[in-house]
């Protein structure tokens, strides 16, 4: 408990600093109409959320709601007239309980799970060695070189791992490694791709660390591992966390990896969806499928929030 | 209102609206010459206060593009002697027009730039025409999207008075069941979907498409084997070889298919319809399933693959040049249609796809004896006969259909 108290500190300078850059606009108004019982804090001007409350009322709410109809509608008899009926119908979402469908989700999230656990193990350690034994001089270009593959496309670096794993190419040939188009392929495309998104967190997390929290325990006779689990592990537990959820959440909603490395016999729910929307016309069945994916992903959410919750009570 | 000048605001209106209209311009040019001192012409006067009406939200289109197949009669009568328009806007899959028939149709007609985009299926296509997106003038939809997009009153109805050159086509390819009287759509090129297998390392000689699927285990031991990607290719194909109607409104007839294709699931190394043909000539795939285009190509290419038109039953497909409902330069998109009916144009556009074409009168060119006596592209009527479209004639269809390839698309 005494890691969690010594580093509060840490966070209440963070948070003042933030407070510090809307000073200007907010003293005046903090200044006539102070009803708040923190009256030192400085008022955050409520209309600069503006944009960000019309962005999302527009680009996210608007669109879910669209969704919601489009999946308690009915996709019509014929090709003549309205190729959607609206209503409320339920049919849309009984279907996505369909054995098949079950069944994708289930294999898509095993995926999800299996490269989250991957890209942990690749990327803990990784973001350790950068937090504690690159000299602060190197850090600056040794997170860069983290970023760089963003400045590629996607689509293209995905595309490399189709000529990289290449059984019959010059370099899996050379191992007789013969892995493309099956789930290993596509659990390596999805470690790689998301890689990036765990390590910047997790880094971010441990870099913040009071380090000598963890040299004061050696010193007192813990081995390593115990150091490491009691104090390391749970001071940086919430950027891990963070970092975990970022990971698994685009890679349960996958649909470029396992159509490329999978060589299209990888199903994943992105791809159900993509198929009904495209290949069936079939709106409603593909937004109940997407609603469907949301709300098993909001679970994951919503106990990630709970989890931080806890972590703020015991921190404060 | 002459149709002489490019730069001309056209407008279609009722003739009732003309002196309304007038009041406008003039309206506009007044608050013009008031507020900025400007002097505008009477046609940059409407335009302008059209454009203010369109902003107040009451620029009344009055009885303008409701009911799809109504208007575009109306239109269409309409385009006789009219001359071409400057853009025309092609949207097509890729590699599936040379270029140069592009360049030669500009300079037969050089008022009028040609661009071509593309797509990689047809459902992406169709999703994007229902969506109302794209300002094309030709789509290039195969028989099986006739039904959705003409029934959703989608398609332009061809005005053959501008299309002539149809009279190059031969009679077994006008007047389809998918397009009867061609109404809405002119037969670009047909083909079937056949098969090629490595011939040093596959010791089974395949001849039917059936027995392409029986061979597929034996083959996935010697290296990789491709299926195209898409309901179609993979379900209604084997709909077919097992007998089935692919287009059946009976979840049952689809539940066989499956149960067919899962035990072949594992020997089918990939699905993919875009680097196949690639894939196939530089060696990576043995066995595989292929458009007839495809097919006459790699044989070109390699002597060690065998190339096979199937005996017996397979999917045949065709082709169509068509006009979206809402294209805005109609005239040129008739004149592109009937420009790729021209003899030579087709003989050309044979020898850059590999499909075989439509048109009577290129056959009876000498460049085109190279393809008469190519087997892959010049089939017997008899064999041709025996080959059937796939037309998804109901959202059903197409359910079915999907579900079924998402069964064997999750079979490990």
């Amino acid at each position: 408990m005494s890691a969690q108290q010594l580093h509060r500190p840490a966070a209440a300078s963070a948070a003042a600093g933030e407070g510090g850059g809307s000073d200007g606009p907010g003293t005046g108004a903090a200044g006539t109409r102070a009803r708040r019982v923190r009256s030192f804090a400085p008022r955050y001007p409520g209309w600069l959320a503006g944009p960000l409350l019309a962005y999302y009322l527009v680009l996210f709410v608007a669109p879910l709601l669209i969704l919601v109809a489009f999946a308690l509608a009915r996709q019509a008899d014929s090709f003549a007239g309205n190729q959607i009926i609206y209503g409320f119908y339920t049919d849309a979402f009984s279907q996505v309980f369909d054995s098949l469908y079950l069944n994708v989700f289930k294999q898509t999230f095993l995926m999800a799970f299996g490269g989250t656990a991957a890209t942990v193990l690749v990327g803990f350690p990784l973001a350790y060695w950068m937090a504690r034994h690159v000299s602060a001089k190197r850090k600056g270009i040794v997170v860069l070189l983290v970023i760089i593959p963003f400045w590629t496309s996607f689509l293209i670096r995905t595309f490399a791992w189709k000529i990289i794993l290449d059984g019959d190419g010059s370099f899996a040939g050379k191992l007789h490694l013969d892995i493309l188009y099956t789930w290993k392929a596509v659990l390596i495309g999805l470690v790689y791709g998301y890689l990036p998104l765990f390590v910047l967190p997790a880094y971010a997390a441990l870099e913040r660390m009071d380090w000598t929290l963890v040299d004061g325990a050696l010193d007192l006779g813990a081995t390593p591992w115990r150091a490491f689990k009691d104090i390391t592990l749970p001071l940086t537990r919430p950027g891990l966390l963070s970092g975990t959820l970022l990971v698994f959440i685009p890679m349960a909603g996958e649909y470029v990896i396992p159509e490329m490395l999978g060589g299209g016999r990888f199903l994943f729910v992105g791809n159900v969806i993509q198929g009904q929307f495209i290949g069936a016309s079939n709106w409603p069945f593909g937004s109940a499928v997407s609603l469907a994916l949301m709300g098993l992903l909001s679970i994951f959410v919503i106990l990630y929030l709970i989890s931080a919750m806890r972590e703020e009570q015991f921190g404060a | 209102m002459s149709p002489k000048s490019d730069g001309e605001l056209r407008l279609l209106a009722p003739a009732g609206l003309k002196p309304k209209i007038d009041r406008l311009a003039r309206l506009s040019q007044n608050a013009a010459w008031r507020e900025r001192g400007v002097k505008v012409s009477r046609r940059e006067a409407i335009g302008l206060g059209g454009l203010a009406l369109l902003i107040a939200g009451c620029g009344g289109s009055t009885g303008g593009s409701s009911g799809g197949g109504g208007s575009a009669k109306a239109a269409s009568a309409r385009l006789e002697g009219k001359p071409l328009e400057s853009n025309l806007l092609i949207y097509n899959f890729s590699e599936y027009l040379d270029p140069k028939t592009r360049a030669s149709f500009h300079k037969q007609n050089p008022g009028t730039t040609v661009k071509e985009t593309y797509y990689s299926s047809s459902d992406e296509m169709e999703a994007k025409i229902k969506a109302g997106g794209g300002d094309y003038d030709i789509i290039v939809p195969g028989q099986n999207s006739i039904a959705p997009l003409g029934e959703a009153g989608l398609l332009y109805q061809l005005d053959h008075s501008l299309i002539p050159n149809m009279s190059n086509l031969q009679p077994q390819w006008k007047d389809l069941d998918y397009d009867k009287g061609n109404k809405f759509t002119v037969v670009k090129n047909w083909g079937y979907v056949g098969f090629y297998y490595r011939n040093d390392l596959i010791d089974a000689t395949p001849k039917t498409y059936m027995e392409f699927l029986e061979g597929l285990p034996a083959a996935a031991k010697k290296g990789r084997t491709n299926m195209l990607e898409g309901t179609t290719t993979i379900i209604g194909d084997t709909m077919i070889a097992l007998g089935l109607d692919p287009d059946s409104e009976n979840q049952a007839d689809y539940d066989k298919a499956v149960k067919f294709l899962q035990p072949l699931a594992g020997s089918i190394k990939t699905l993919d319809a875009s680097t196949n043909r690639a894939d196939t000539v530089s060696g990576k795939i043995i066995y595989g399933q292929a458009w007839s285009g495809d097919l006459a190509q790699i044989a070109a290419a390699r002597k060690d693959i065998t190339c096979v038109a199937p005996d017996g039953a397979c999917e045949r497909f065709a082709d169509n040049w068509a006009i979206p409902a809402q294209a805005p330069h109609p005239v040129a998109a008739h004149a592109w249609i009937n420009y790729l009916l021209d003899p030579e144009i087709a003989l050309q556009e044979m020898k850059y796809s590999g499909y075989g074409t439509a048109n009577a009168k290129t056959w009876d060119l000498p460049g085109a004896k190279k393809y008469a006596n190519n087997p892959l592209v010049n089939l017997e009527q008899d064999k041709i006969n025996g080959y059937k479209f796939i037309l998804s004639p109901t959202p059903k269809v197409l359910n079915l259909r999907q579900q079924a390839y998402e069964k064997f698309r999750a079979t490990r």
